[in-house]
């Protein structure tokens, strides 16, 4: 395994370099570097993502050394092409390449939305990012998460470039060839090229301009000439961004004169004589909550310390700031008219401007603009609500005429400002009003003519169309209208207010015991089946969707027509033993494995089945068996692995013909986009358009420009189909208890089981012919070898074999990881095994690209201190994941950050597992703890675990011993506990 | 007998490191400010004589220029091996008219925050005209236009070509027109605040025009971040906030900025560039 480094050099060339033993994809320039990296006793410490158990462990403090290492070295072109290439390679990649990738896909972002100016660095035509407001964000986060690795091209830590020179120099130049590469190489160009060239570049404007395309960034002019032109275009380009001071500008609306709303006439407020005002300040661009208001400036009396640095002439710096601004927006001159201005006073036209034009403008030049929390909002502005008419939700199955999205329906519109419903009178009077921003009840409104006459051509708009129409509210976007209320009567209003849901009963089938959240989600659950809509059930992790799925499967059974069940591999088992608990009545057949039935023995298994289960994996490869069965009901689980469209298992589940769709996950759909569309185009084919389509209209607005509109009007489509409860809503939750512990049961993959049946294979024939403390020795490494397996081929093996996709609890634990990130979550990870403590760090930090810590007993005490600080730090971003040794990390230390603790492997003495799930759940724990212990099916973690769970007998001696009393058991017993059951195995 | 224009016959010796003018043909002078500056100029002499000074202002025979409260002085190579000594003089503003000038700039902050932000506001034309004291040459005496060189014609393209250089450092600080005037910019601030403020302690000099805005090193506040330990070398010492930016403000560049002016392409270069920024923002 090899784990890829990356630097920028001094030369602004990408360097990448390899850590472990492997071949190497690259094909950059080879070259060496003097590079400073930890090391203990002058062997090097190897990266966190670098696993190798074969490697003697490296204890004691780290020092600096500069080490040559062979690298790959690229120019900024290559080196933007390979930077956003490289994710999709399948390499491991170190924190400090990852970074870089983040840089260039930052430069390319940069790019696309035309942020980005001609500019002039040393003789070379350049292209420069403009960096203001949340770009310049990012770039100074950019900064402070450069891991040293990125900079360590030194000899000496005091010759290391900093973190902000390197992020400036590899941004602007990835900026710089990301401009070039997007740009064609048409004739066009060297038309220009060759007409400055022929020219022998007498110009050198000519030449400048000929260099801004293409590779060949040398100006063809004298030095100073070219100099001289920097100076020139720099003068040009002086208000493109404003410095890390800047003017503030925050608009404040009237104050509310009195009206009495019982008087009709006072709805709309049209004589609103007090002026608007922009209230002036400076502001720290890197901390917008530093402001200095206009009267404490003009009261300084010299240089003070403001804003997070010392201001020399802080009067001379507001103005100036106060000048620039004034070229963008020219009516700020009235302020200026004062010797002191702190406020500039505007009618309602002019704030209406200022909201509309100069505010966009000078917020993109980099200066602070604060404007009301109104502005913006579709509320803000005339509305249209939509009003239907459809029948009453039906007692059995959906019809297709009169339910679902081919329905029609009749529907009428009104208009609304506010939450104001408008009357005739009150449109009459708007007609009036002049003004662009009113006041009406007393909130402010943007009225635009236009929009108020094709309000008033909707409202003649009287009819019927299909329900789909009717979500996609087409008829308002084109007259640009926001709607801000779709009601409806019938089945139509119960599915816009899902409240209104009447509770689906519960067969008796169903042996679990729903929470009212989760009955009120199969309610509802039920309720769409019945219109025959997609369902996307996106609850929380944690908040039991299995079960909620299980209770509808129960509820409707034969003759219905069978379930198919789809899930990734590592949640097959899991499914089984769920079902088995809460409805074991179900027949549930499995495809899965290698032995699995086929043809016509496959079709007998279905026919005779309520739910079959199967993974994604196949779902692709058995498309046509699958295509073939009527389903009545497709179930997608952890439907983010159907989140890429275009992926192949994602084509092929939506290809499947069912009855009835349900997605279910755990991570917020609703903020990925690209996800939601592929998600809800299983779950509802057609409601969000084409992809394309869905692009244009919602992703782009919405990620690219903030449209809230576009935002509203998504929500509203898929509101209807989108079931998420969070664990923090106690309005809706209020039954969670405080901690709770789940037995997460993992299944072992085809290799696992083979090492498995080998390690008892050979310990049953020794354990045989042994005994006394031979025989204890034997059945003590025998049970660490089974456990080690069960963690993972390589923690057996120790051979530094990669770790991906061998171990079905390593899979699991991914799966619950990403959601737990996704959360914005914190989790305690326990192992027994120190050595796969550190694997579990190196493997998840690559994974996840997060930092992951590892206490282990090698910490020492001040390191570990440390460790604690950081992960509980509440304000700043932090590691989000800690993998503890269970002796190390078991006791002591308060770890509250944390809401999940996941006990990777068992220890068996629930009193030391208790203890160390304490780290998170104790004084100090604002919110219920999850807590997640591993065991794989059929294996001994699995036996063990059901006989402590039956109190059987045994569990007596069990408890507060950990794992000695194994050492007394027969041979047959041992047998029988060692023993690896054969149908617990999915591959 | 014929008079050589040069006062010596043969061609101006080549000059490194002089002064170039910016604009590469055409007219000199980007603002309103410089243009009536060399207007002014044109009215006192003889326009074709002048405009034979931007040969040489953009061949960078002018080696040096200096801008003195009253007096520009002005050392320009010729033919000869000598460099010829030019001066630019008018009067200064009577102290007495600054002060009620300053008070003036002080009574509005319009005139400080153009002028610091590098524009010289219209106002300020009528401001010096009313107090008789104008801020370019009116009559002929105004100006005392000299060189060393032995040419007879007035002026000649030694003294027009420091001017046209003039009128470009007036195009990039108009604080150097009010010095020549009289005042330079510390002093003139400085009293401005004095009177905004009142007495004032000693304050540390206005600083001049930012460096470069764009680039990545502009935006970066300076941090202290740099430290790193051994420990955590290969990883970030903050994690990457979720959510990189996209949204805002997407206004594009070219709004933000003022047309270019000539010398750098005018409307060719913008509509150039506009054709790329269309090509990046929209790929399709």
């Amino acid at each position: 395994m090899i784990v890829w480094h990356g630097l920028w050099t001094a030369h602004d060339r990408l360097a990448v370099w390899g850590e472990g033993a492997g071949s190497a994809p690259f094909t950059g320039t080879p070259t060496s570097l003097t590079i400073l990296l930890p090391t203990v006793g002058g062997r090097r410490r190897p990266s966190p993502e670098l696993f190798d158990p074969s490697a003697p462990a490296i204890s004691g403090d780290a020092v600096l050394t500069p080490v040559h290492v062979d690298a790959y070295a690229y120019d900024a072109d290559e080196a933007f092409t390979l930077l956003r290439q490289l994710p999709a390679m399948g390499l491991v990649l170190g924190a400090s390449l990852r970074h870089l990738v983040a840089i260039a896909a930052f430069a390319d972002d940069v790019t696309v939305r035309g942020r980005v100016v001609p500019s002039i660095a040393g003789t070379h035509a350049v292209w420069r990012p403009v960096l203001t407001g949340a770009d310049r964000r990012w770039a100074q986060a950019l900064v402070h998460a450069l891991p040293p690795v990125a900079r360590a091209e030194a000899a000496r830590m005091e010759e290391m470039p900093s973190p902000e020179d390197v992020v400036s120099r590899c941004l602007d130049a990835l900026v710089d060839a990301g401009v070039r590469t997007r740009l064609p190489r048409g004739p066009a160009r060297t038309a220009v090229r060759s007409s400055a060239r022929s020219k022998r570049s007498t110009d050198p404007v000519a030449a400048w301009r000929a260099a801004l395309t293409g590779t060949d960034r040398e100006i063809a002019a004298g030095p100073s000439e070219v100099e001289q032109l920097a100076r020139e275009v720099a003068h040009w380009q002086r208000d493109a961004a404003a410095g890390p001071i800047r003017a503030l500008f925050r608009l404040v609306e009237p104050p509310p004169p009195p009206i009495d709303f019982s008087d009709p006439a006072a709805v709309v407020d049209t004589h609103a004589d007090e002026p608007w005002k922009v209230e002036l300040s400076l502001q720290s661009a890197d901390e917008p909550s530093l402001v200095v208001p206009a009267d404490q400036i003009w009261r300084a009396r010299s240089g003070f310390k403001a804003l997070q640095r010392h201001l020399d002439a802080p009067q001379e710096t507001f103005l100036a700031e106060l000048g620039r601004a004034a070229r963008l927006w020219p009516d700020l001159d009235q302020a200026l008219g004062e010797a002191k201005p702190a406020v500039l006073e505007l009618d309602a036209a002019g704030a209406h401007a200022f909201l509309r034009e100069a505010a966009p403008l000078l917020a993109g030049a980099g200066f602070g603009v604060l404007l009301p929390s109104w502005w913006g909002r579709p509320t803000a502005r005339l509305g249209a609500k939509l009003t239907a008419k459809s029948p009453t939700a039906p007692a059995t199955v959906a019809n297709a005429k009169t339910l679902g999205f081919d329905a029609i329906v009749d529907y009428e519109w009104q208009l609304a400002l506010g939450d104001h419903t408008l009357t005739a009178a009150d449109l009459r009077r708007l007609a009036k009003v002049k003004a662009p921003l009113v006041r009406v009840r007393g909130q402010w409104v943007e009225l635009d003519p236009k929009h108020l006459a094709a309000g008033l051509a909707l409202m003649a708009d009287k009819g019927q169309m299909t329900v789909l129409e009717l979500l996609q509210g087409a008829a308002a976007a084109d007259a640009d209208l926001p709607i801000v209320e779709v009601r409806a009567t019938g089945w139509l209003g119960d599915l816009l207010a899902c409240e209104r849901i009447d509770p689906a009963p519960i067969s008796p089938g169903f042996t679990g015991t729903l929470r009212p959240y989760q009955h009120r989600g199969v309610s509802w659950l039920t309720f769409l089946e019945r219109l025959g809509l997609g369902a996307v059930l996106a609850d929380d992790m944690g908040l039991g969707k299995t079960v909620q799925i299980l209770c509808i499967i129960q509820n409707r059974t034969t003759p219905d027509g069978p379930t198919l069940l789809v899930c990734p591999m590592s949640l097959v088992g899991n499914w089984q033993r769920e079902a088995a608990k809460f409805a074991p009545a179900l027949r549930v057949h499995v495809h899965h494995g290698a032995e699995r039935a086929q043809g016509k023995k496959f079709a007998e298994a279905v026919a005779a089945a309520d739910l079959v289960v199967t993974t994604y994996a196949l779902a692709a490869r058995d498309a046509a068996a699958l295509r073939k069965i009527e389903w009545h009901r497709i179930v997608v689980d952890e439907a983010q692995a159907i989140k890429n469209a275009a992926t192949r298992q994602a084509v092929a589940v939506r290809s499947l013909p069912a009855r009835h769709r349900v997605a279910v996950t755990g991570t917020p759909v609703e903020n990925r986009l690209a996800d939601l569309w592929s998600i809800m185009e299983f779950a509802n084919p057609g409601l969000l358009g084409p992809a394309s389509e869905f692009k244009r209209a919602y992703a782009e607005p919405i990620q690219r420009h903030g449209d809230e509109q576009a935002a509203q009007r998504l929500k509203r489509l898929t509101g209807p189909f989108v079931l998420r409860r969070l664990k923090t809503d106690k309005t809706i939750i209020s039954d969670l208890p405080e901690k709770l512990e789940m037995e997460i049961v993992c299944n072992l993959t085809a290799e696992q089981a083979t090492l498995y049946q080998a390690v008892v294979d050979e310990a049953l024939a020794a354990i045989e012919g042994s005994d006394g403390i031979e025989r204890k020795g034997l059945v003590l490494a025998t049970m660490t070898k089974l456990k080690q397996v069960c963690n993972h081929p390589a923690q057996l093996l120790r051979d530094g074999s990669r770790l991906e996709g061998r171990s079905g609890k390593l899979a699991r634990l991914e799966e619950i990881v990403e959601e737990i990130l996704a959360a914005e979550e914190k989790a305690l990870l326990f192992t027994q095994y120190a050595e796969f403590g550190g694997a579990l760090q190196g493997y998840l930090t690559a994974r996840f690209g997060r930092e992951v810590l590892y206490l282990h007993g090698g910490v020492s005490k001040p390191d570990r201190d440390a460790m604690v600080a950081r992960f509980q730090a509440v304000d700043v971003p932090g590691p989000a994941l800690f993998v503890l040794s269970l002796k190390a990390g078991g006791t002591g230390l308060t770890l509250t950050a944390a809401n999940h603790v996941i006990h990777v492997d068992r220890w068996w003495n629930p009193a030391v597992e208790d203890q160390a799930t304490d780290r998170a759940f104790r004084i100090g724990q604002k919110r219920a703890v999850q807590v997640r212990k591993f065991v794989c099916a059929g294996t001994i973690e699995e036996k063990i675990s059901a006989m402590i769970a039956d109190k059987r007998d045994l569990a007596a001696r069990i408890v507060g011993t950990g794992e000695g009393w194994i050492t007394e058991l027969s041979t047959a017993e041992l047998r029988e506990l060692f023993t690896l059951q054969r149908s617990a195995v999915v591959e | 007998m014929r008079r050589f224009e040069d006062g010596f016959p043969g061609k101006p010796i080549k000059v490194e490191g002089g002064i170039k003018a910016r604009s590469a043909r055409g007219r000199i002078g980007d603002t309103w400010w410089s243009q009536r500056f060399l207007g002014s100029l044109e009215a006192l002499a003889d326009k074709g004589r002048l405009q034979r000074g931007r040969t040489y202002a953009r061949a960078g025979q002018v080696r040096s220029l200096a801008i003195e409260p009253g007096v520009v002085t002005a050392s320009v190579q010729g033919s000869r091996p000598d460099p010829y000594a030019v001066s630019l003089a008018f009067a200064p503003v009577p102290v007495a008219v600054w002060d009620r000038i300053v008070h003036h700039l002080a009574s509005r902050a319009r005139y400080a925050a153009h002028l610091l932000a590098g524009d010289v506001p219209h106002e300020l034309i009528e401001l010096f005209a009313a107090e008789g004291s104008p801020l370019f040459p009116v009559r002929p005496t105004d100006l005392q236009l000299e060189c060393s060189c032995p040419d007879w014609g007035w002026p000649c393209k030694h003294v027009a070509a420091a001017c046209y250089l003039l009128a470009e450092a007036f195009d990039d600080d108009p604080f150097t027109l009010l010095k020549w005037r009289g005042l330079d910019r510390d002093s003139l601030m400085g009293r401005v605040r004095e009177l905004r403020d009142g007495p004032t302690g000693p304050t540390a000099p206005v600083a001049a025009d930012t460096g470069p805005v764009v680039g990545t090193a502009a935006a970066l506040a300076p941090s202290s971040a740099g430290a790193a330990d051994a420990t955590q070398w290969f990883v970030s010492p903050v994690p990457l906030p979720d959510t990189p930016p996209g949204g805002g403000s997407d206004v594009v560049v070219l709004r933000q900025l003022p047309p270019p002016p000539g010398h750098l392409g005018g409307d060719d270069l913008a509509a150039d560039l506009g054709a790329i920024y269309r090509r990046l923002t929209d790929p399709t």
